[in-house]
């Protein structure tokens, strides 16, 4: 698709995109320029002298042992939590795709657990997740102390992935809907015709004519789990039995707002910063050139 | 209407309230408000106080620091006592000493906590509490033992009695290293940091991770895994206190302002000192809870109410009322003789924990106390999962809470003590 809008005044589109230009400014840019200024000084919490020392707290940091813990609690979480994510909207996605009745109804209904918070969603869980009074208690009963995700790190995890799961299958469900309907019906129709079943058609035609979606989807997810999973956290596992699910974000939040330590946990702040626009680079350089090239060649037919 | 309604109004000096943040909710909560309304409706000519309460403990503290650095903070603030040190060195506190007179009639203990090396008075010590024992005389006597236990054998003991007979919570707990690390060495009489316990000099590193408290800490692990102790998020009812006052558990070590939520069951509840170890003299406890620190950059008028308040709250009449109503100790030495024995027996055991003016704790006095909690926790944690041996996570917990102390002499180099 090539660009047809043209707008001939110079300076009308920057006026439009003031103030999201603004917002951005006051509550990323600046918040972002103060932590990098804050990551090279000593930081009083009441404020007072700030002492300039250099890349003394990143040398501080990484010779913290619960660093290491922190970020493979986050790449176990972003992981796993988007890839259960994509599995999921991928499966009801296909299921979508057989035409059963009802689906109108089902792609409206799917798509609600969006409007719900992570922190809402963290509430209900550690509710449901009590190994005294909740669902899954039964478990206790037939094999005791087997269901204990307060003291258990790996339990604590699995719970907090399904959760961000559930919170982030809409966005996958939807997107897989959209990519999936972009597939030529021809290619579905021949390949019906030769007998292949709903199964092999997923296979061998969609998921393959999809792969760019899937790798975009794939990297949002990534980037939304590592940016906006504080919420989920907090409310659920509290950083977890340890710090077994102690992801990055959270441990900024416990490091500089409750640990008082403001200098410590902005040069972490920075850290989470590098790794989201190295992802952030990978999607545009690495997948970008994929998408056009897979594009160019649905243009054809 | 509004003219009736402005008429009956009690007549304050003109201007904006003052400000008062605290840190509790539920009973205690409400107890402060009417300690807040009693003082307004005495003094009228006053500039009225307003008693906002903010959350927990934690969340006051991030809120006060916020609003500080905004220049919008309140004129008294109630923090909880291991922010001391933290508060000590941020400039932004008036001691209490310039502005009441000193008083010989304050729990000797409390003073102690919230003076400098100088002994003058920092803060006016408000929720004042130490860790006592509680147990349940029915379960203790279901597992044929008469008496809670005094040392940590015979609650090691305690507990595998209990579960041997029927009982499925022996104990629970949060875990909180105030009892669990701070009280528990402190009646021991073992530091828990270099340097006078971070009294002498910044230079303080903690010492924790050697000596007696490793011992509890490996004991921790093993009722932990054992299922002897167990987290209280654990039990049905989700909370120590809960667990306990439920019957769901036998043992509970708590705070004595816990008792108002146990006073139902008084006939059924024995209040003991915290266990030590075998052979080790028992020393005095340190206090716990909460103190209320007056901020600077107020205007005068706003001192005025504040000292009022404070001189208020020193009323025998309103120390004895508020302690009974929520458990706390009470703020002068001689409200709390009047308090040995009688119908409140966690606040006398705390009282007799605490001991006399000839011989009192040193309590801890280093920055960033609320990670070494958060780390001591997290390692405990750990440790209880198998993920590391308890004096390896001991280690890591000290490793880390040192980097915090060298932190925090570096930020804190050239700052001076009130």
């Amino acid at each position: 698709m090539t660009a047809s809008a043209h707008f001939p005044q110079r300076y009308l589109p920057l006026l439009f995109a003031l103030p999201q230009l603004l917002a951005l400014l006051l509550f990323f840019y600046w918040p972002a320029l103060q932590a990098a200024w804050w990551s090279l000084h000593l930081v009083p919490p009441f404020g007072g002298q700030e002492t300039y020392v250099g890349l003394a707290n990143y040398r501080r940091l990484l010779q913290d042992p619960a660093l290491l813990d922190s970020l493979r609690a986050t790449l176990v979480f972003s992981l796993g939590g988007t890839l259960l994510a994509m599995g999921l909207g991928l499966v009801l996605a296909a299921c979508l795709e057989l035409r059963l009745r009802g689906r109108r109804l089902w792609r409206n209904l799917l798509v609600w657990p969006y409007a719900v918070s992570g922190a809402t969603l963290g509430v209900i869980f550690q509710a449901l997740a009590s190994p005294a009074i909740g669902p899954l208690a039964w478990l206790n009963q037939v094999l005791p102390d087997s269901w204990a995700p307060q003291t258990e790190p790996w339990q604590a995890m699995a719970l907090l992935i399904v959760g961000y799961a559930w919170c982030q299958m809409p966005f996958t469900f939807l997107m897989f809907v959209a990519s999936l309907q972009a597939v030529p019906d021809d290619y579905l129709a021949a390949a019906a015709l030769d007998g292949a079943t709903s199964w092999q058609r997923l296979r061998d035609i969609q998921l393959p004519l999809i792969r760019p979606y899937l790798a975009f989807v794939f990297v949002i997810g990534l980037l939304d789990s590592l940016a906006n999973s504080f919420g989920l956290v907090d409310t659920l596992t509290q950083g977890g039995p340890g710090d077994s699910t102690q992801i990055l974000a959270y441990k900024i939040y416990r490091d500089g707002v409750v640990g008082l330590d403001l200098a410590g946990s902005s040069a972490l702040s920075m850290l989470l910063l590098l790794l989201v626009v190295a992802l952030s680079l990978l999607q545009c350089w690495g997948l970008a050139r994929r998408c056009t090239r897979l594009g160019g060649s649905h243009g054809r037919t | 209407m509004l003219l009736v309604l402005v008429g009956t109004a009690p007549s304050h000096a003109q201007g904006v309230p003052i400000t008062f943040w605290y840190a509790h909710g539920g009973s205690v909560g409400q107890a402060i408000q009417a300690l807040c309304q009693d003082f307004n409706a005495r003094h009228p000519q006053l500039r009225a106080l307003a008693c906002i309460a903010q959350g927990t403990y934690e969340q006051t503290l991030q809120k006060t620091v916020a609003a500080y650095r905004s220049h919008q903070a309140p004129a008294l603030v109630e923090l909880y006592d291991v922010a001391t040190q933290d508060l000590l060195y941020s400039g932004a506190i008036r001691p209490v000493a310039d502005l009441l007179p000193d008083t010989d009639d304050l729990l000797p203990a409390a003073r102690r906590y919230y003076s400098n090396n100088a002994g003058r008075l920092l803060a006016q010590p408000f929720s004042i509490s130490t860790a006592v024992l509680y147990s349940r005389r029915s379960a203790l006597a279901q597992a044929g033992l008469d008496q809670p236990p005094a040392t940590w054998e015979a609650f090691d003991s305690a507990l595998r009695q209990l579960r041997a007979h029927g009982q499925r919570c022996p104990a629970a707990s949060d875990f909180n290293p105030w009892i669990w690390l701070e009280q528990s060495s402190a009646v021991q009489g073992v530091a828990v940091a270099s340097e006078d316990n971070g009294w002498a000099s910044l230079a303080a590193r903690y010492r924790f991770a050697q000596g007696p408290q490793t011992r509890l800490f490996a004991d921790l692990v093993a009722w932990r895994q054992a299922g002897l102790l167990l987290d209280q998020r654990l039990t049905r009812s989700g909370q120590q206190d809960l667990a306990f006052a439920s019957g769901e558990c036998a043992l509970l070590l708590a705070s004595t302002g816990s008792w108002p939520n146990l006073a139902a069951q008084a006939d059924d509840i024995q209040v003991s000192p915290l266990p030590v170890f075998a052979g080790r003299v028992r020393r005095p406890a340190v206090v716990g809870g909460s103190a209320l620190w007056v901020l600077r950059g107020q205007p005068a008028e706003a001192y005025t109410t504040i000292t009022a308040f404070l001189a208020y709250l020193r009323e025998p009449g309103v120390q004895a009322n508020f302690s009974a109503r929520t458990g706390f100790l009470p703020l002068s030495a001689t409200q709390a003789k009047g308090l040995q024995g009688g119908d409140q027996p966690a606040q006398a055991a705390g009282l007799a924990a605490l001991g006399g003016q000839d011989q009192l704790a040193i309590p801890l006095r280093v920055g960033f106390i609320t990670q070494l909690r958060r780390f001591w926790l997290e390692e405990l944690e750990a440790a209880s999962a198998g993920q590391r041996s308890p004096a390896a996570a001991l280690q890591r917990a000290a490793r880390r809470g040192d980097a915090q102390l060298a932190l925090f002499q570096e930020t804190y180099r050239h700052a001076v003590q009130p």
